[in-house]
């Protein structure tokens, strides 16, 4: 098992499945996640094949590919396709949740609001009295 | 060579640039989505980046980089970190299909 692969998987997983609970699920963005594949994909391949000739030449960082799963073309781990793939769904999916709570504040502070879950937790539980009715 | 630098330059700061003089008025909207996406990166990416540099996985060529470490990595690997996530969010909001209305 590639040590990098391991690495990479865990916080990645992780924040895109935290992504998905706490934005794309809470605000129904599942069809804008849906209509940002073609951009995901093509996205993710251009900078795995983008950067390939770069960091071969430029070597601003070195992988040791005794530690990837030992398909390293340029010194750049095929794994690295996988991480590109994850990074830009992550940080999709991070923009369309952020960008629907910006388009629902209209200030800073409701933005924070939404952002920390203080709106969705006033809407559950600080309109409602004691017998359950609404107050003003 | 300052490589990292130049790295940075073609395909961090350049797209990053082009981007807000071709896209201003839209990504003005979303200044908050686009630094948050910054922060997240760092968050998520850091420690995970630290603790890869320490086992091994990837090392910097010392004159490629300035040679300026900051809590485990140097300063221009914060600088990828924190500004890939903002150039992909940039990216995202000009092309991806959901931010189409």
């Amino acid at each position: 098992m590639s040590e990098y692969l391991l690495y990479m998987l865990a916080p990645t997983l992780v924040s895109a499945t935290l992504l998905y609970i706490f934005g794309i699920a809470r605000f129904s963005l599942q069809k804008k996640v849906s209509a940002s594949w073609p951009f995901i994909f093509m996205l993710s391949i251009a900078m795995y094949f983008g950067s390939d000739p770069a960091v071969y030449f430029l070597r601003p960082w070195v992988f040791d590919c005794s530690k990837t799963i030992g398909i390293c073309p340029g010194g750049l781990p095929i794994e690295d396709l996988l991480f590109s793939f994850l990074i830009v769904l992550n940080v999709t999916m991070g923009a369309l949740s952020f960008s629907e709570m910006e388009r629902r504040s209209r200030s800073a502070a409701e933005f924070l609001d939404y952002f920390f879950f203080f709106k969705d937790l006033r809407q559950k539980f600080g309109k409602r009295g004691k017998e359950g009715k609404a107050i003003k | 060579m300052l490589n990292y630098w130049i790295w940075l330059s073609i395909y961090v700061f350049l797209p990053m640039l082009l981007l807000i003089a071709y896209r201003r008025k839209l990504l003005s909207r979303y200044k908050r989505t686009i630094l948050l996406c910054g922060i997240g990166s760092l968050v998520v990416a850091a420690p995970w980046d630290y603790l890869a540099i320490q086992r091994g996985q990837w090392w910097f060529p010392p004159e490629g980089i300035l040679g300026i470490w900051l809590y485990g990595l140097p300063l221009e690997e914060w600088i990828f970190i924190s500004f890939i996530g903002m150039e992909i969010a940039m990216l995202a909001i000009a092309f991806a299909g959901g931010f189409r209305e």
